[in-house]
């Protein structure tokens, strides 16, 4: 009998002899003790639970309206944020409680720079597009409004909650014909409505995650932001989701046979459980009849004209595929089917392939999966291999679905790695241990938990930091002279590693005061000896500022400015730089600290007359060097 | 008691019989004395709403109230030590001195939790902060192993203990 259990009995949790454990209790005046100990503890917990506001995102507690530790909303517009559902870099999608406590959709649209005229007008055009639209597969719409200003801008959509799971989430999922077929006509009734409105509405994003899955089986469909109202000028700008959309997407073409082709798309990615882009690069088999492959073959046909000419034929082909299987093939007479993909050659600036793929008739069993327990200690999210291949981050006591057979697992933890050859039986879970060392007081650094999914092609550097400072909701200082630009893949990827992951690519690293939040980006060696020490100089007001290769002189003015202490600040005048910062409630003088180390800077503070002398670092370290105790 | 009033109390003693028994455990009463004092408080208060006398039912406040005053019944009549007199039922009238240190208590625990992970705060508000939330159901939602949870639960519950005897 341990402190423990009686813990666990407290909470409602012991899993022993529950009366054996209360007649020892009674016999013993030291563990009665106790448990009088632990359940004010508990009443004590339960209150503070009743009376804390927890951040959505994060689980921070929240004094606020947003949290300072993340950005996420609280109670934005008289809604009580209660889970994050979907957080990338345009904002995030909250579940949310209204004033009468039903739960609704929030979509929240937050910018890193003020919102530019595009921005808002894909919003506004959710906004119109969902007040107008009535299907019981559409999500309803129940307000839109905005708070905050200028970069804080954020903007609201609330609709109707849709209860359910995205297919997507259902990948381990073999679709059989029917289901597929059953989808696929739930879909193309949704699309046969927005066609019948006039004008016609495109949704131009028709793909898994877009489609919500109800536990009665009916769908949804999502995500109304890339919405199109055919007629109206559709510009250069590319909306839609490479793989799905049909090529003709790319120069902004859309027309009634848009969304058949991505939902054609859709429907061969759920059947043959590969990513359309990968469809181009396996051979892939189609496990459905020819009706059915004749089916998809027309809807994602690479020509416009070759398509079904509106969702209504595609809805009605689907009553009667049989007569599909006849039709002769002019265009590909030795396809038994084929799947259109888009290939975006980014090197080339735009050059894309289509890509056609045989497929088989013999329709392939589905392996029974297995179980892969990870076990891991220190319990740090880390990033597990398997069988060479990136396969997500894992923490302690996850469980991933694998296929039966040997597979090579490595589970990464920093620079650390533990490797095992593990033999997976048919529907058994197999345990993989591994026990990191710890390494010795380590310096701070990000601990963001929360999900990020950033595809960035040739993004520079100082607007990706500035990117994921905003997203993940720190304050963030990078010197000019450190520029590169990079292209950034990450998935679901918790924020604080994706972060550290892009910068170990770029041979650099960060230094992280947790006082103020505040991540200064540098290269990996010259971070490498410094060591944490007290601010010299007094604290004072907390700084918010968002500048992008804005002077230095300018900033440490605006920081000093934000001191609420006049200073007296001496820079030589060879001293040039550009700085990009971006500041949130940081106090200012470790923000001016970091602005000043970016640059290989420091400062003599004399509080006599309140002087702040700046130089090069090694210059001051010399002085030092030579006059000890100065 | 007609049978749908019935079942709302059933869901009422569902919903907050724990809590009950908690408050009459907290004051020191041994498991099986807690259990029946919180019995009697749901038969009482029972009774009480079919005789009419309860204009309003303040769950789970009002049976914590009366729970607590059987409870100190209890160690008045036994003549047990009286651990009790240390948190009587809460004044008529409400005490400004108290009223305060309940919640400089409760700032405690609350800066106290925002030292933890954010595993261990996720944890905490799945548990405490969410309706009908148990470790299983929290379990659930962080994708780690019950036994993980309650594991979490324990180290939580002891760094925010030792924090309060820190704290001044």
């Amino acid at each position: 009998m341990n402190r423990e259990d009686i813990e666990l009995y407290v909470m409602g949790q012991y899993d022993g002899d529950v009366a054996a454990l209360e007649r020892a209790i009674a016999g013993d005046p030291a563990l009665a003790q106790i448990v009088t100990e632990e359940a004010r503890l508990e009443e004590l917990l339960r209150d503070a639970a009743a009376a804390a506001t927890f951040c959505p995102a994060c689980d921070d507690l929240v004094r606020d309206t947003r949290c300072d530790s993340c950005g996420a909303a609280v109670k934005p517009g008289g809604y009580t944020a209660l889970r994050v559902l979907v957080s990338n870099a345009h904002g995030r999608m909250y579940v949310a409680r209204d004033a009468d406590d039903r739960h609704v959709a929030l979509k929240e649209l937050a910018f890193v720079q003020a919102p530019s005229p595009a921005a808002l007008a894909a919003f506004e055009r959710e906004a119109k597009f969902l007040r107008a639209l009535e299907h019981p597969a559409i999500p309803r719409f129940l307000a839109s409004f905005e708070e905050g200003s200028g970069v804080h801008t954020r903007y609201y959509l609330a609709q109707e909650l849709v209860e359910g799971t995205s297919l997507d989430r259902l990948d381990d999922h073999w679709y059989t014909e029917a289901e597929i077929t059953a989808l696929g006509k739930q879909v193309l009734e949704v699309l046969v409505y927005l066609q019948s409105l006039s004008p016609m509405v495109i949704h131009r994003d028709i793909k898994p995650a877009n489609i919500i899955k109800r536990a009665d089986g009916s769908i949804a469909l999502v995500d109304f932001g890339a919405a199109h109202v055919h007629g109206t000028t559709a510009g250069v700008t590319t909306i839609g989701t490479f793989g799905y959309m049909p090529i003709e997407q790319l120069a902004g073409l859309v027309d009634a046979t848009t969304d058949g082709f991505a939902l054609g798309m859709t429907l061969l990615h759920l059947l043959t459980r590969q990513e359309p882009w990968k469809l181009a690069q396996q051979r892939t088999t189609v496990n459905a009849s020819a009706p059915l492959r004749a089916f998809l073959d027309k809807l994602t046909a690479p020509e416009p004209k070759d398509r079904f000419a509106s969702a209504k034929d595609a809805r009605a082909a689907l009553d009667n595929p049989a007569a599909l299987a006849v039709v002769p093939r002019k265009r590909r007479p030795l396809l038994i089917a084929a799947a259109a993909v888009v290939g975006f050659a980014a090197a080339g600036g735009g050059v894309f392939a289509l890509a056609h793929r045989t497929h088989h008739h013999a329709p392939p069993a589905a392996p029974p999966l297995s179980t892969l327990h990870v076990r891991m200690t220190p319990n740090v999210n880390s990033l597990l291999d398997l069988d060479g291949k990136p396969l997500q981050m894992v923490s302690d006591g996850q469980e991933i679905p694998v296929t039966s057979g040997t597979h090579h697992i490595v589970v990464h933890q920093g620079e650390q790695q533990c490797m095992v050859e593990e033999t997976f039986a048919g529907g058994k879970t197999s345990f993989v241990d591994c026990s990191f060392p710890v390494a010795p007081a380590p310096a701070p650094k990000l601990h963001i938990d929360k999900k990020v999914t950033w595809s960035l092609e040739h993004v520079k550097l100082h607007d990706f930091v500035l990117l994921a400072a905003n997203t993940c909701g720190f304050s963030a200082v990078i010197a000019d002279n450190i520029d590169s630009a990079t292209t950034v893949n990450v998935k679901d990827a918790p924020c604080d590693q994706a972060f550290e992951v892009v910068l170990e690519s770029l041979g650099l690293s960060y230094s992280y005061d947790p006082a103020a939040n505040l991540v200064r980006v540098a290269p990996a060696h010259e971070l490498e000896d410094e060591v944490a020490h007290a601010s010299a100089l007094p604290d004072g007001g907390k700084v918010d500022i968002d500048f992008k290769d804005a002077d230095l002189r300018d900033v440490l003015k605006v920081l000093i400015g934000a001191s609420g202490t006049s200073y007296n600040l001496v820079v030589p005048d060879d001293i040039h730089a550009k700085v990009t910062v971006r500041l949130e409630k940081a106090p200012w003088n470790h923000a001016f600290e970091a602005v000043l180390a970016a640059h290989g800077l420091w400062y003599r503070y004399r509080e006599n007359g309140k002087l702040i002398l700046i130089a090069p670092r090694h210059q001051i370290e010399d002085e030092d060097a030579r006059h000890p105790g100065r | 008691m007609t049978a749908p009033e019935l079942a709302v109390w059933d869901d009422a003693i569902r919903l907050h019989d724990r809590r009950v028994y908690l408050s009459v455990l907290a004051l020191g009463l041994p498991p099986d004395r807690a259990r029946e004092v919180t019995q009697q408080t749901w038969t009482r208060l029972m009774e009480q709403h079919a005789q009419g006398k309860l204009d309003q039912l303040e769950l789970p406040g009002l049976a914590i109230r009366q729970a607590r005053f059987y409870a100190l019944n209890e160690h008045q009549r036994s003549r047990t030590e009286l651990r009790v007199l240390a948190a009587v039922p809460e004044p008529a009238a409400p005490d400004p001195e108290r009223a305060l240190a309940s919640r400089q208590e409760l700032e405690r625990v609350l800066a106290a939790l925002a030292t933890c992970s954010p595993m261990a705060r996720k944890v905490f508000r799945l548990v405490y902060a969410t309706p009908n939330g148990n470790a299983a159901s929290a379990a659930q939602a962080v994708g780690l192993s019950l036994q993980r949870v309650r594991q979490i639960l324990c180290e939580t519950r002891s760094h925010i203990r030792k924090q309060m005897e820190v704290a001044p």
